[in-house]
């Protein structure tokens, strides 16, 4: 206590003493500071280098052990170790990366991070004794896990404070994390941060602490950050949480001071460049930062109203947006590949001058980035065992809000009458896979020997979708408020989830049996493709087959010549379907599935057949081909 | 200068047998395309009620589906499509030594057509291959140079907006000099109408273009932006129509129909235009 309250009044004093003008930019005071365990609490101190692409920092960690468990060591994850050389485990089977070959990289262009002190409360400094391990793999030259052994072994409750120093340098940016030309830098897995010490479903509590494998991204507990940046006065800098203090160091030449303050996040990433300029705005209670570099002006307001829809949706079917503040990270073109991702608090996004607001792909990366504030940022499931949890459920809302707003035709694009919605593209994603049944979802990050978009994104997503198509829109939502409202700031897993589904199933005496669903969407690697075979007059039948194992019931449209019609249930378990139809009328057609629930359907062009087609669309389409000739050859005859 | 464009626009609308030929002969290849898609996306969807659904305007899943199953449906349209232009492009040779000479000679009859169409065609061939060679030497000046210098473009331009500017700086660039061979081009062909030997009308056609350089040249960019504009109009207005109704998908070929037509006027215009 008394620690805390020296440590604050040091703050405060070196606050008074080192800086002359400053700018104070606070989040709204309505926000709830204490959601989380706050198990893992960090203050850190950064001075950065710029020219030498490096920060030495100073780290205060605050670390409680929640388990029953007398722990002797804490582990911490090195991530900036992965980038150290091509030997990582990250990097030891990859050449190249983003269309970037790293086997020539100089010894300046790979990163490193390194703790040279862990002083405990007793004045033992612990880094004597510190070793990398490798729990995944065994690979020696990976230094992306650290053990330090503790002096005095750390009680069940108990908290440890420690004193650490630590050196980072980023490497030229492979994907995220890493310099740019120009003064670009993205600081995210950064510092040593503690893995998780978690009870694991055998019953028994130990560490999570995976090396930093292909496939994967965060898992690490909740906690508060205030974060002090040393840098540079020509770098305009950003980064998750508040910023509570921004303004010049006194008595230095061109250094300034950055302030962060941030409450129950899992992690905290920042970013310096000079050339960015500061949008900022507000929607409901959350305060927005839009950083853009100036080639991109124009698209700020195409960020801004992005986050404003994605807000005004998942408050609506989700809940309370649990954060005050979001910042967005417009990546200058040079260095790309530190955007398309998510952080608590801050996320990335791309753009390129010119593109049209028919394509929204601007729109569709930042909601789905920021949707991750809630399904990753505070729903903190496992992305590394786990990630269809929350990239699933981030691309499900993707779509629904793409498609809400847009138009579920023409949310993605809409150009010269070519058009696409984004739940189109998803589910377009997955059924287009050379193999669907390539590998089941729920399995960890990299196991993936390819698939891994189009099944954790895609196919995830589409199987949201076809279960909320069959559940209804409103039970759906009853389900994703329930989880959310229950299991945010933890780290929910799959049994949580389906748990939440079974309860909210019951309560509206819904007959959908999930757990049967989602063993096959995600612990099987089946896939479903129902095809309508023949329409029979003379016979008066009716043959349709399901392609693949999933197993679904379904309904089915019969169309009668004089107008009336029938529908007929199919059961799940039959493979294949025949309907003998005694009536005298005729059939004209017969729809599988007519309203296309089933949205994981691999084809949902052979779910039906017409005896009397309708070719009018096939008549429109060949003349347009056949004008788009006409065209092209009197374009190109003036090369003759 | 109304007068001129009303007296030039007369001309090239008298000159309407040689439009319905090019026309046609557009026609045929476009309906060769036509029935080859047709019978692809019907042998591929043609008994789906789903082409309900796409008779109300354009939906992605039911073609992405449709690519999924059948993906050879594309190649093999893509191929024949390729096929046909490279045969109009052949045959527009022919078709353009009748069309000059008749613009020439102030003929309007088919069968002179015809006739002067056989008397040039080897001739004009000839200047069509030197025109070709001259655009293909010209581009590569302007493009070779700009891919062995940029290297990672990122680097070299720091942001992708002066990239983008860059880029179509150098098409424009590209069109403004490939306007001037088209222009010294079709001169070349007219001084063959005149002159009938080859090298000749070029160093004829050349001077009359350096003489009269302004007017030529604003006659070139001119038909370029006219079927611009074309274009344009027909994505904005024609392209979407949907195909509720028999009518509609009839309203739909006319008016792909009349821009076909108004793009070989316009062109008709232009040759007329550099004549005068
Ligand atoms: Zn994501």
């Amino acid at each position: 206590m008394v620690e805390k309250w020296l440590r604050n009044s040091l703050l405060v004093f070196m606050t008074i003493m080192v800086v002359n003008t400053c700018v104070f930019t606070q989040c709204n005071t309505s926000y709830n500071q204490s959601q989380s365990l706050k198990i893992a609490n960090y203050d850190i101190e950064v001075h950065l280098d710029h020219k030498g692409k490096s920060a030495s920092c100073i780290q205060k960690l605050n670390w409680k052990n929640t388990s029953p468990d007398t722990l002797r060591e804490l582990r911490f994850y090195m991530y900036m170790n992965a980038f150290k050389d091509l030997k990582s485990t990250y990097l030891k089977n990859t050449r190249k990366m983003f269309g970037q070959d790293l086997k020539n990289r100089t010894k300046k262009e790979w990163g490193h991070i390194e703790v040279t002190q862990a002083v405990d409360r007793n004045g033992n400094d612990l880094v004597q004794n510190q070793e990398y391990i490798q729990p995944n793999d065994g690979n020696a030259l990976d230094e992306t896990v650290l053990s330090i052994p503790l002096e005095m072994p750390l009680l069940p409750g108990e908290v440890i404070e420690l004193d650490m120093n630590f050196d980072v340098k980023l490497p030229r940016t492979i994907v995220r994390s890493g310099y740019g030309p120009r003064d670009f830098f993205l600081f995210v897995h950064w510092f040593p941060q503690v893995c998780v010490y978690e009870l694991k479903v055998d019953g028994n509590w130990g560490w999570n602490s995976h090396q930093f494998m292909p496939g994967t991204e965060f898992f690490s507990d909740f906690g508060d950050y205030n974060v002090e940046i040393y840098a540079s006065d020509h770098l305009v800098i950003g980064g998750s949480g508040c910023k509570t203090f921004s303004g010049k160091v006194l008595g230095t030449i061109g250094e300034q001071l950055v302030r962060f303050q941030a409450h129950d996040l899992i992690d905290f990433g920042w970013v310096a460049y000079p050339e960015y300029e500061t949008y900022t705005s507000t929607y409901g209670d959350t305060d927005i930062e839009i950083l853009m570099v100036p080639e991109h002006y124009a698209f700020a307001d195409r960020y801004l109203k992005a986050i404003e829809q994605s807000l005004e949706y998942l408050e609506k079917h989700v809940g309370k947006y649990p954060y005050p503040k979001i910042t967005v990270v417009d990546p200058p073109t040079h260095t790309l590949n530190s955007g398309f991702m998510e952080y608590p608090m801050m996320i990335t996004g791309a753009t390129a001058y010119g593109i049209p607001r028919s394509v929204r792909s601007v729109e569709s990366l930042v909601i789905h980035e920021f949707t991750h504030m809630y399904f990753m940022a505070s729903l903190a499931s496992n992305e590394k065992e786990e990630a269809w949890l929350d990239e699933g459920f981030v691309t499900y809302f993707e779509d629904r809000i793409l498609d809400h707003y847009y138009g579920n035709q023409s949310s993605l694009f809409d150009v010269l009458g070519a058009r696409s919605g984004n739940a189109q593209q998803s589910r377009n994603e997955y059924v287009s896979m050379e193999n669907p049944n390539l590998g089941k979802i729920a399995r960890p990050g990299w196991e993936f020997d390819g698939g891994f978009k189009s099944l954790i994104y895609a196919k995830t997503a589409t199987a949201f979708k076809t279960m909320e198509r069959i559940i209804g829109s409103d039970i759906m939502d009853e389900i994703i408020k329930t989880y959310f409202e229950r299991y945010k700031f933890t780290h929910p897993k799959e049994a949580d989830l389906r748990k939440i589904i079974k309860e909210v199933l019951e309560k509206n005496t819904s007959n959908f049996d999930s757990d049967k669903y989602l063993n096959q969407v995600l612990h099987a690697t089946s896939s479903i493709n129902f095809k309508m075979v023949d329409i029979n007059n003379s016979t008066k039948t009716i043959e349709a087959i399901r392609e693949g194992n999933f197993e679904i019931g379904t309904e089915v449209l019969i169309m009668f010549k004089d107008g009336s019609s029938k529908t007929v249930n199919w059961e799940g378990s039959e493979k294949h379907f025949k309907h003998t139809f005694s009536s005298s009328k005729e059939v004209i057609s017969a729809h599988i599935d007519p309203e296309q629930k089933i949205y994981l359907d691999l084809n949902l062009n052979n779910n039906s057949i017409t005896l009397d087609p309708n070719k009018k669309p096939l008549y429109k389409y060949a003349a347009k081909l056949g004008h788009w000739l006409q065209a092209v050859s009197q374009w190109t005859s003036f090369m003759m | 200068m109304w007068n001129k464009i009303i007296d030039i626009s007369s001309k090239a609308t008298k000159q309407w047998k040689s439009i319905l030929l090019i026309y046609g002969v557009q026609l045929v290849l476009g309906s060769i395309v036509a029935v080859i898609a047709y019978r692809q996306f019907n042998g591929a969807i043609g008994s789906s009620l789903e082409l309900d659904r796409l008779a109300n305007g354009f939906d992605r899943s039911i073609f992405s589906d449709m690519i999924n199953k059948f993906p050879v449906i594309i190649e093999h349209i893509q191929s024949r499509f390729a096929l046909m232009v490279v045969l109009f492009l052949m045959l527009s040779i022919f078709l353009h030594a009748g069309l000059l000479s008749n613009i020439r000679y102030g003929y309007y009859s088919i069968f002179k057509y015809f006739q002067n169409a056989n008397i040039y065609f080897f001739k004009f061939l000839k200047v069509v291959l030197i025109s070709l060679i001259l655009k293909i030497v010209v581009l590569a000046i302007i493009w070779v140079p700009f891919f062995m210098l940029i290297g990672d473009p990122l680097e070299t331009f720091h942001s992708e907006k002066t990239l983008i500017f860059t880029v179509i700086g150098l098409v424009i660039l590209s069109a403004l000099c490939l306007i001037v061979i088209w222009l010294w081009s079709v001169l070349s062909r007219y001084h063959i109408v005149d002159e009938n030997r080859l090298l000749v009308s070029m160093k004829s056609g050349w001077r009359l273009l350096i003489s009269n350089f302004a007017r030529y040249y604003i006659v070139g960019c001119g038909l370029i932006l006219l079927h611009v504009i074309i274009t344009w109009l027909y994505t904005l207005v024609v392209d979407d129509w949907g195909a509720e109704t028999w009518f509609t998908v009839l309203a739909l070929v006319i008016m792909q129909q009349l821009f076909s037509l108004i793009r070989i006027w316009i062109r008709v215009f232009g040759y007329s235009a550099v004549n005068d």
